[in-house]
């Protein structure tokens, strides 16, 4: 027992256990072709609904076992990690993009651009963000472009936000005032003096915002409004899964697992990051009392 | 006034902080005495560990780091050291207490003072309603704070930093306590209110008999308020007397270094006269006495073997290899 | 104080304001209704009259005050599915969503206030170490999934709860647990920071210093200043819920708003989209107004900021 938590409070505490995670599934979005035993949409009726092989009727050729069609799980796992990584670091560049600038922005002008950007913030954060996405995608039709951009728009109010607060931090130190004087461009400051101190802010944000925007994608496609089949998408396969709920218990299981082990996987690294970028400064001060 | 009775000796009191990036010895085999009415002060820099020293009276050092590894507090025969901290809570708010360095942060922002004041009283008498109101608006007064219904339901933000201080010391008084430990209780405030908080000190202590213990930086404070005094450097206490002979008669490096360094009234101003050298790091401190670095008095075998305490007189102790020729 | 509300509350309706904007670009970008209207025979003329008929063809503007003017009676239009006013299909599913909401919310903060208190009195104990192992789990799992999970066990494998639908109690447990996971989890950690911060301070030293027990000095002193910013979380996570009951109720067949809104997109029901997310939203706003009402009792400080 000891031996666990040993290992536990290590996987948590160092960054190892998080990025071994995102490294294998990266790994494993890059290299699916050469990864995953089969193609995911290589239909097979007559390998219909297989267990997963520690159960009766399973196989080692589908260690996760098939789904209705006869796909193997497996693989569709692996080509779907495809998907929710290329939604997840373009969704996050993106909205981490726009949030920052008009963070910048609003945290560094104030006056009225301030209080606009913090209206709208305020706006969108009050209406339900999955609504809006599932009727902007109603609207502009599901793809994968769709998507991508559908959940940017959604999400740049959290970068926004706390760029804007490490701004108006930033600014209370004096040397912002001495560049001003010394007749920095307001650019030159943005990106010299302000910027550099939001980032380790930033990289925490978007690390932690990979994991949610990965469960949004899958939460779009379960509603049938992301990724359209014949891409597999995790959120798909848990749509289908739970249709066979009752006697494939594991067409559901085993996507939902994967996004789980994903997110843990973000947070982890985020986590630690956040640990590391921040109260450092703190600890050593407080060690001195 | 002050009786022979002693309330407080702590015998080679070690506090140490375990951080990441070493042992910090806050606390390095301190020694002294307190007797009933003293006014006791002790003098250093910031990190020479004399907060430290107090919080370790109590019982209140910042845990997962901090901890008293070694010696003895004995409160009238009792060892502190070795309570628990329920045990110690008998002791708090009704034999010991504190005030502290910031009086904007030590009251609770979101409770009135009169709710404050009145914990400090419940903990002596079983008051409650009008009678207790009674009692918060008399140790205002005793403060000298003009009190109402207002004032008590008051909130700290809305009082001074001054004030703040002050309704700390009504916190004391209701606790009645026999040791009151005073840590820079003036640092944070104007000259003139801090003209004020002593007057207050010595009041209570003229009427309660309170033994009071002193930190401060500031020797003037210490000149116009203490009977004797520690000097603290890197957590050890360098030199100990009463007050006349530390500031005429004493022996220490760098004693002489702080009063050498204090504006003189009256003569001609020369120039003002700092202590050379660099603060102490306390975690990578070299061996042998901690002042030796910045001492013009030191000699080889300073820098390698700490001193041992000896005694220049009555009640006069000094830890320096050359006390003799200074 | 009056000041403070009274600012609040204007840029609650701003806010409001806004979301009527944005709703109305959302419901214009999805499309021309006369398609979905008219039956795929209709020439341009009948074309031309239908949208004159709806007000289609009047400028951007006129057609935004018309729908304020509409909003402010409550009239949203009829639902293009059923004959009904959409106002008044959304009204009708709204209990069920406040009720899913509350019973979420509530399981949330009672389970995970402990959690973090206990956590924050004895950090790197075990307690902390599991509760805070539990909370980075449960914020790593996918509502959906738990939701799934909760089914396959509960509902099919032991038999002890139903799946969908709501009725008794015991038609609630699982959507609620579900829907209350990540807030749990959030809410836990967070109440431990907050605390660890707060047992930190000199304030709380000085009610050591008076010998206060240590429940007094936890549960009176820390624990009114740490629930300052755990009810801004609080808040937030509310809002989240709302937004994440979409999910729950299409899992658990629940008949709330977020279902209704989710079955109108797929039937491009446009009315009945647009009023789910207005009142949603505007549900919202209010409880943020009236978690600013509670935050000028527990603070006293911010009257005067």
């Amino acid at each position: 027992m000891p031996i666990l938590r040993k290992t536990w409070v290590y996987v948590k505490q160092s960054p190892l256990g998080g990025l071994t995670i995102l490294f294998l599934f990266v790994m494993a979005a890059l290299f699916a072709d050469i990864v995953a035993p089969y193609s995911p949409i290589n239909q097979d009726i007559t390998q219909a609904l297989r267990p997963p092989f520690f159960l009766e009727g399973g196989t080692f050729h589908h260690i996760l076992g098939t789904d209705e069609l006869g796909r193997d799980i497996l693989s569709r796992i692996i080509f779907g990690a495809r998907i929710s990584l290329v939604v997840g670091f373009i969704a996050v560049a993106m909205s981490g993009f726009i949030g920052t600038c008009l963070g910048l922005i609003s945290g560094y002008f104030r006056g009225w651009i301030d209080s606009l950007i913090m209206r709208l913030v305020d706006i969108q954060l009050s209406m339900p963000y999955i609504l809006i996405a599932l009727a902007l995608i109603g609207a502009l039709g599901p793809s994968l472009r769709n998507i991508i951009i559908v959940i940017g728009i959604t999400s740049w109010v959290n970068y926004a936000r706390i760029v804007r607060g490490e701004v108006l931090s930033i600014k209370e130190n004096e040397f912002v005032d001495l560049a001003k004087i010394a007749g920095c461009s307001t650019y030159r400051i943005l990106l010299k003096h302000i910027f550099p101190g939001v980032v380790n802010s930033l990289i925490v944000l978007g690390t932690l915002m990979l994991g949610r925007v990965i469960i949004f994608e899958a939460a779009l496609s379960f509603l049938g409004l992301g990724v359209q089949p014949p891409t597999p998408s995790w959120g798909i396969m848990l749509a289908d899964g739970r249709q066979y709920l009752t006697y494939a218990w594991w067409l559901a299981t085993f996507p939902g697992f994967a996004i789980m082990l994903v997110v843990l996987g973000t947070n982890l690294v985020g986590d630690w990051l956040r640990d590391m970028l921040d109260p450092r400064q703190r600890a050593a001060v407080r060690g001195k009392r | 006034m002050i009786g022979n009775e002693k309330i407080l000796e702590v015998r080679d009191l070690k506090t140490y902080f375990f951080t990441n990036m070493g042992v910090v010895r806050a606390v390095d085999g301190a020694s002294f005495l307190l007797r009933k009415g003293q006014a006791l002060g002790i003098v250093g820099e910031s990190g020479s560990g004399k907060s430290v020293t107090s919080l370790s009276i109590l019982r209140l050092v910042p845990k997962p780091a901090g901890r008293i590894v070694g010696g003895e507090i004995l409160y009238r025969g009792e060892d502190l050291v070795k309570k628990s901290q329920k045990e110690m809570r008998e002791y708090r708010g009704k034999r010991l207490f504190m005030i502290s360095q910031d009086p904007m942060t030590s009251l609770n922002p979101v409770f009135t003072i009169g709710n404050q004041i009145g914990e400090a009283i419940r903990r002596r008498q079983k008051l409650r309603g009008n009678d207790l109101k009674k009692r918060i608006i008399k140790m205002l007064k005793l403060v000298h704070i003009r009190s109402s219904e207002s004032r008590i339901n008051a909130y700290p933000h809305q009082f001074s930093g001054g004030m703040k201080q002050r309704v700390m010391i009504s916190m004391a008084l209701a606790c009645q306590p026999e040791i009151l430990i005073a840590d820079e209780p003036t640092t944070a405030l104007d000259v003139t209110i801090q003209a004020q908080i002593l007057k207050l000190m010595k009041e209570i202590r003229e009427k309660y008999n309170t033994s009071i213990i002193l930190i401060t930086h500031d020797l003037g404070v210490v000149a116009g308020f203490c009977d004797y005094v520690l000097v603290m450097y890197a957590g050890k206490i360098v030199e100990q007397a009463d007050v006349k002979t530390l500031f005429h008669g004493n022996r220490h490096p760098y004693t002489r270094g702080l009063l050498n360094s204090l504006p003189c009234r009256g003569k001609k101003q020369r120039r003002l006269e700092g202590i050379k050298g660099q603060p102490p790091d306390l975690l990578n401190l070299p061996g042998g006495c901690p002042f030796e670095p910045r001492c013009e008095y030191s000699v080889h075998r300073c820098a390698y073997e700490y001193p041992p305490t000896e005694s220049v007189g009555k009640g006069h102790l000094i830890s320096c290899w050359r006390w003799r020729e200074i | 104080m009056q000041r403070y509300l009274t600012k609040r509350f204007l840029q609650s309706l701003i806010v409001i304001f806004g979301i009527t904007v944005i709703v109305f670009v959302i419901i214009h970008l999805t499309g021309d209704p006369t398609d979905l209207l008219l039956p795929p025979e209709a020439g341009p003329a009948e074309r031309e009259l239908f949208r004159h008929e709806l007000g289609l063809d009047r400028p951007i503007y006129v057609q935004y005050f018309d729908f304020l003017k509409n909003i402010a009676h409550g009239d949203f239009g009829q639902s293009f599915r059923h004959q009904t006013s959409a106002f008044s299909l959304v009204i009708k599913a709204l209990p069920a969503t406040i009720e899913l909401t509350i019973a979420a919310m509530s399981l949330s903060i009672v389970i995970a206030l402990p959690i973090g208190i206990i956590s924050a009195i004895r950090p790197r104990s075990c307690y902390d170490r599991l509760g805070m192992t539990f909370a980075l789990l449960g914020q790593s799992i996918p509502v959906y999934w738990a939701g799934i999970m909760l089914i396959l066990l509960f509902a099919v494998t032991l038999g002890w709860l139903p799946s969908t639908g709501r009725g008794g109690i015991e038609h609630l447990i699982l959507p609620a647990i579900t829907l209350g996971l990540f807030s749990t989890a959030a809410i836990a950690r967070f109440t431990r920071s907050s605390m660890l911060d707060v047992l930190d301070t000199d304030y709380i030293r000085t009610a050591r210093i008076k010998g206060l027990s240590e429940y007094i000095v936890v549960l009176k002193h820390a624990l009114k200043n740490a629930s300052i910013p755990v009810l801004t979380i609080t808040s937030l996570q509310f809002g989240r819920m709302l937004s994440g009951a979409v999910i729950t109720e299409m899992i658990f067949s629940w008949p709330g708003v977020g279902r209704i809104a989710v079955q109108a997109i797929y039937n491009r029901d446009f009315p009945v989209v647009q009023t789910a997310v207005f009142v949603t939203s505007v549900i919202f706003v209010g409880i943020n107004f009236l978690v600013d009402i509670i935050y000028t009792y527990l603070d006293p400080r911010i009257k005067y900021k």
